[in-house]
């Protein structure tokens, strides 16, 4: 099995593994950090300095960093969390089609409580232009959200230029960062973003943890979703899953450390893979940006092939599509959809992504089983024969 | 091949390793039935060699679409060759859903797989039509 689908979930770094087991057995680390005794002071202090440690790696301070579950919790609380906190400056929110689901159903939860969605227009490969932007925020508009990288093409926005946008009309910018750490540096202050939400399992961490950024200066507010032992200053109660912190923070620290090293390798197998198909293989469209591509993010969409019969051809492939198919009219993928491709071309899609210990032996074989299916896929339709003949 | 696939033995063994698929040549007289989905994503077609007798003589299939729709093809033309024209009309999909064993949402694989077979039962052999394309 080729395992090429780092962007769902990545295998937990050793060291991580490492550093969670010593926060979990009896001789360990295991103390509630809420427990006013020694071993919770001790734990206590081991979440804050990883909290200070993580706030170092994504240009933010400690008390900006709130811990969650992921960042399906941190986009939740950002949006339904700003939305209620902020309710009075109006009742609008300004988004693209092409973000996660995280951050698309909870707006659409608040469109059923009454807010206007404002869907922002993207180019043809998803990139959001500045002045879309400030054309679409209206004077009641109270929030917008944009994505750092996409998690299916792995398109970067400008999300600095995306902001100032924002800060100009006092629109409070939040940025799903899940797929970012690790193959950008993430400056939360500097980019003057109100909220960013993170994932650990994204870039070598345990899954169930993740975080969210909540601007100090100018101050942003969010109502919190978890009510009970008010933990995260009031902001998300529940005893802090001391492990995951620390197994999170450790990854982050690796994935940053080695970041450039790792874009590098990302890049060349990023250009391996697409050289190989697009060598062999005709009508092959590319997903993406030149411009603004993420390196670990490779989607193609094939021409004269059968979707569902494509994934289930490549079964030693891990490897997403983005779709969900029971029955002959599959859903395909929503993103690529909104950014143009028809469903069938949709659905006939394939996202890879790399991570860092992905290699060009791996990226080769892969080529090699895509080739090989969608020569024979193309073989065995009467459409591609007919092409062939006109 | 062992099946590690989500798909049952039966669909997985006919879409992995198809028989029967392609095309006869023109002058072997082929007829040719074609069925497509409402959306037009899938598409079957069924050639078929038919002897002067009735008897159908060879059959080979093409089709774009789920493994589902490979597999019917593929076992659609297995089935059909060496049997008589006139107990292939009486096919129902019904039939073919059932060999297959296919599910609820798959079953369009044998609607679309009858529906070709039967164009092509009905139909003149392909290079007589390119001969005299009015006869159509």
């Amino acid at each position: 099995m080729i395992y090429l689908d780092h962007a769902a979930t990545t295998p937990v770094r050793k060291e991580a593994a490492e550093a969670m087991a010593l926060c979990m057995t009896e001789s360990g680390h295991f103390a509630n950090p809420g427990s006013d005794h020694v071993p919770g002071r001790q734990v206590a202090r081991i979440v804050e300095q990883a909290r200070e440690r993580f706030a170092g790696l994504v240009g933010a301070k400690a008390e900006e960093i709130v811990f969650t579950s992921g960042a399906t919790e941190s986009n939740n609380m950002a949006l339904l969390g700003g939305a209620a906190f902020y309710a009075n400056k109006g009742k609008r929110i300004a988004l693209a089609k092409t973000e996660h689901k995280s951050v698309l159903d909870p707006c659409r939860q608040l469109a059923s409580r009454g807010w206007s969605l404002d869907w922002l227009e993207t180019d043809a490969s998803g990139l959001i232009a500045p002045d879309v932007l400030a054309a679409a925020l209206k004077d009641d508009t109270c929030l917008a959200s944009g994505m750092l990288v996409n998690n299916e093409t792995g398109v970067v926005q400008n999300i600095p230029a995306l902001a100032r946008v924002c800060n100009d009309k006092q629109v409070l910018l939040h940025v799903d960062a899940a797929q970012a750490l690790g193959k950008f540096r993430i400056e939360a202050r500097r980019w003057d973003v109100a909220m960013m939400s993170f994932s650990a399992h994204k870039f070598g961490g345990p899954k169930g943890v993740g975080a969210l950024y909540l601007r100090r200066k100018p101050p942003v507010k969010v109502q919190p979703l978890m009510f009970g032992g008010g933990q995260e200053r009031g902001l998300r109660s529940g005893t802090l899953p001391v492990h995951q912190i620390v197994g999170m923070v450790r990854a982050a620290e690796l994935a940053e450390a080695e970041r450039e090293q790792v874009v590098r390798h990302m890049e060349r197998l990023r250009r391996r893979l697409q050289d190989q198909i697009l060598t062999a293989l005709p009508q092959v469209e590319v997903n993406g940006a030149d411009s603004a591509q993420s390196p670990h993010i490779l989607n193609l969409s094939f021409h004269g092939v059968d979707g569902e019969a494509l994934r289930a051809d490549l079964i030693e492939l891990a490897v997403s599509s983005g779709s969900a198919c029971t029955s002959d009219h599959a859903e395909s993928s929503y993103v690529l959809r909104a950014l143009g491709r028809e469903n069938s071309l949709a659905d006939a899609s394939l996202r890879f992504s790399f991570g860092p210990l992905t290699t060009a032996e791996q990226i080769d074989q892969a080529a090699q089983r895509v080739i090989a299916s969608v020569r024979r896929l193309r073989g065995l339709s009467p459409l591609w024969q007919d092409e062939a003949a006109a | 091949m062992k099946n590690t696939s989500i798909y049952p033995d039966k669909i997985w063994r006919l879409f992995r390793e198809p028989r029967r698929h392609g095309c006869f040549e023109l002058d072997q007289k082929p007829v040719r039935g074609r069925a497509n989905t409402p959306a037009g994503h899938a598409l079957l077609q069924i050639e078929l060699l038919i002897a002067p007798d009735g008897r159908i003589d060879d059959a080979l299939f093409q089709a774009l679409g789920c493994p589902y729709l490979i597999a019917t093809g593929a076992w659609l033309c297995a089935y059909v060759t060496g049997r008589r024209r006139e107990a292939m009309l009486e096919l129902e999909s019904r039939t073919v859903a059932e060999q297959l064993e296919l599910p609820a949402v798959k079953r369009y694989c044998a609607v679309m797989a009858i529906e070709a077979l039967k164009q092509a039962l009905n139909t003149q052999p392909v290079a007589d039509a390119v001969a005299t394309p009015t006869a159509e």
